[in-house]
């Protein structure tokens, strides 16, 4: 039987605001400029909006914050925060509320400041035991999973360092990314290690910027001014909070979200034309190829060899460059989203996967701690 | 206000532990489970059915990492899977840049942090176990 929430809704506005280093300008404000981006895109008014998600890393109570600044009264709103990954748990609680009829059209937006600001941690509060250590979180408890990672099934450098070039790849195909110099397998492993065995080639930029979808009803969707992207399935898993508790690093709650998702969409990861995963170190496209079901448990390092997620490869992953080489701004859930989205609509130029139909963007949040699944299509999969 | 003072909740009552020099775990009465940090209830832990007994100091690493941050002191820190059961995130006294792999053999000792003075009061971290090896 189909899953009710399948097709329910679409995505159908998306806007960034400025991207990479933008000096003087509030989180706030750059949430303010993809918000109208993304209604505009919709072909919208803010006055249409009635159902709201959104999220900073400064601010306790965004969704209230959000709303008086851009002047918008939700019948519905919610603000989840889970990390990085709490866009794509938007996505699905929007359609729940779109589906139940609490609201018609809702925003989701996030937006940060965090490189001019030299704060990405905001309101993020220390686990006590984690304070008597004090490790530099986030980079220590992903170079912990790496190490990990390698020990158990031989991963190596080389193969962290082939989704640092894909990436690199990609985003020099992308006109609005940070990082589009030319990167090299060699450059990467002969870069100093930061944290065991990551170097910053193995680690996402710190950027300022703003991403923002508009979300309506499948009925609605079908009258807008955009191509309609529908929300195929989505579903979110979690086990901790923070990297002590974990269990076993190797494996994320991205296992059990990834095959919610993708059998509420009635799709398998073999049908998937192009994939965004959440790249904030090069480890985790691998965990996430190989928890949801792209690849053997194990396999990622083997999966990413010769180029085979870089332009021409196997499987297109993170077409925008990722947080890795795009933008990443303190969480990146929204920026895979939003990819999605444009390469669905086929928007994206000189880097378009052609012929996409069906999309994957996958959140993560915390420290491996939250895993979110959206499967996303065109009309062909209604 | 009368009667008797509330009792500490466990995450005071394993501060003030380490501040008399041990690591307390929890040990659950029923089933003999050790669970690091302490719940004061949750699945598996009832209320009242739990001590928190002191920890044997030895251990194996889980994982391990070497962090050289650009004008900050280097050091090593790992999860370090205690004898009894739980793991805990530590820093790693151990010599080098390269970080110990995992199943090395250490043993926890109490020292005060210099890179977290304001806790005000000790924490463990390990060394290598030596000859013997970490489980007892």
């Amino acid at each position: 039987m189909t899953h009710p929430l399948r097709g329910a809704a679409a995505i159908v506005g998306q806007g960034y605001s400025q991207l990479g280093s933008v000096p003087g300008v509030s989180a706030m404000e750059l949430l303010a400029q993809a918000a109208e981006r993304a209604v505009e895109d919709a072909g919208l008014d803010f006055s249409d909006i009635d159902g709201l998600c959104a999220g900073t890393f400064y601010h306790f109570w965004p969704t209230l914050s959000v709303a008086e600044y851009l002047r918008i009264e939700p019948a519905w709103s919610n603000a989840d925060m889970v990390g990085g990954s709490s866009f794509m748990a938007h996505v699905q609680q929007a359609a729940l509320a779109i589906q139940a009829g609490l609201c018609h059209t809702v925003l989701i937006a996030y937006g940060s400041n965090a490189r001019s600001l030299r704060d990405g941690a905001g309101l993020i509060e220390t686990p006590w035991t984690e304070r008597w250590s004090a490790p530099a979180i986030p980079i220590a408890g992903y170079a912990l999973a790496a190490t990990r990672h390698m020990h158990q099934y031989g991963t190596t450098r080389a193969h962290l360092a082939e989704v640092a070039v894909a990436a690199r790849k990609w985003a020099q195909r992308n006109p609005l990314a940070t990082a589009r110099d030319e990167l090299a397998l060699d450059d990467v492993l002969a870069a100093p290690q930061i944290a065991t065995p990551f170097s910053k080639y193995d680690c996402c930029l710190v950027s300022d910027g703003a991403a923002a979808i508009v979300l309506t009803s499948a009925d609605h969707a079908a009258h807008g001014r955009r191509k309609p992207v529908y929300v195929l399935g989505a579903a979110s898993a979690h086990r901790h909070r923070e990297i002590a508790q974990m269990g076993d690093l190797t494996s994320t709650a991205a296992v059990q979200s990834g095959r919610a998702a993708f059998a509420m969409a009635g799709v398998a990861p073999k049908d998937v034309d192009v994939v965004q995963v959440y790249d904030a170190f090069t480890l985790n496209t691998l965990l996430f190829l190989e928890d949801l079901g792209f690849c053997a448990k194990g396999e990622g390092g083997a999966f990413v060899e010769g180029g085979a997620i870089a332009p021409g490869g196997r499987l297109a992953v993170n077409t925008s460059g990722g947080g890795l080489s795009f933008v990443h701004p303190g969480a990146y859930g929204l920026f895979g989203l939003s990819e999605s989205v444009l390469q669905l609509r086929g928007e994206t130029g000189a880097r378009q996967v052609e012929g996409a139909r069906l999309a994957v963007a996958h959140g993560n949040g915390g420290t491996l701690s939250h895993q979110s699944t959206v499967v996303l299509g065109t009309a062909d999969y209604l | 206000m009368s009667g008797p003072a509330p009792e500490a909740g466990p995450q005071q009552r394993v501060v003030d532990g380490l501040r008399q020099g041990r690591l307390l775990l929890q040990k659950c009465r029923s089933t003999g489970e050790y669970l690091f940090y302490p719940r004061a209830a949750a699945r598996g832990v009832r209320s009242g059915d739990w001590d928190l007994v002191p920890a044997c100091g030895l251990g194996r690493v889980y994982a391990a990492t070497h962090v050289g941050m650009r004008g900050a002191p280097s050091y090593h820190i790992a999860l370090v899977d205690l004898a009894e059961g739980p793991r805990l995130m530590a820093r790693l006294e151990w010599p080098g840049d390269i970080p110990p792999p995992p199943d090395t053999p250490v043993r926890m000792k109490m020292v005060e942090p210099e890179w977290a003075p304001q806790l005000g009061h000790p924490v463990p971290v390990f060394e290598p176990a030596g000859a013997g090896g970490g489980t007892p």
